[in-house]
């Protein structure tokens, strides 16, 4: 899953609006990242980014840290349940592991590209709707609102094409 | 001596820089335009 993961950030902002996007947003990317610097130093090991063992961990920690710092419980499980929201999403589309030994599982949804970039912006549009009613009034119905599903659905369409020349 | 560099490193650079971008860019857009939607002056 791609922008999908930026809809479910906005999704726990809208919850928590406490909460800033800057962070949520990384977190919700958070297996995508640790990947991503794995892959700069030549590691390949999905294992310790995307298992359902390391996101539990990494959930945690990062939970605990931001409890740490600001003492907001609730703020704090929710900056958790971004972090794991990532493995389900990623079920859906991928094909990731679970624990060292244990099966690799998933739906595979990146097959059919069409239904991804489809199921994908779905999402976003459902947890914009729940973002922008966190909005104050005033800007719920200004132009700039509606960039953010459109921004995150050009995204979409972008990675898919980049992902699957062919979608076209 | 970039030239001299083997073309599958080449490509495997330009795929990890791409997807460095494409973990910023939802980011950065989030950012700046949740900053404006909460500025209510």
């Amino acid at each position: 899953m791609y922008a999908g993961h930026a809809a479910l950030a906005l999704l726990a902002k809208g919850k928590r609006p406490r909460i800033p996007i800057a962070v949520l947003v990384p977190v919700a990317f958070a297996p995508d990242w640790i990947e991503w610097v794995l892959q700069g130093f030549g590691i390949e090991y999905r294992m310790w980014s995307h298992s359902l063992v390391s996101v539990a961990i990494g959930a945690t920690v990062l939970a605990g840290v931001y409890w740490l710092a600001t003492r907001a419980g609730t703020d704090a499980l929710v900056v958790a349940l971004t972090y794991c929201s990532h493995w389900p999403a990623d079920y859906i589309t991928g094909f990731k592991p679970t624990w060292p030994g244990g099966p690799w599982v998933g739906l595979l949804l990146y097959r059919n590209p069409l239904a991804d970039v489809v199921l994908e912006c779905a999402l976003i549009v459902a947890c914009w709707f729940v973002y922008r009613a966190s909005l104050p009034a005033v800007s719920r119905r200004r132009a700039i609102a509606f960039l953010v599903p459109l921004g995150l659905v050009g995204m979409q369409i972008g990675f898919a094409a980049m992902q699957s020349p062919n979608l076209g | 001596m970039i030239l001299a560099t083997p073309p599958a490193f080449h490509r495997a650079v330009t795929a990890w820089l791409t997807v460095g971008i494409a973990l910023v860019l939802p980011w950065i857009w989030l950012i700046v335009l949740d900053r404006l939607l909460r500025r209510t002056r």
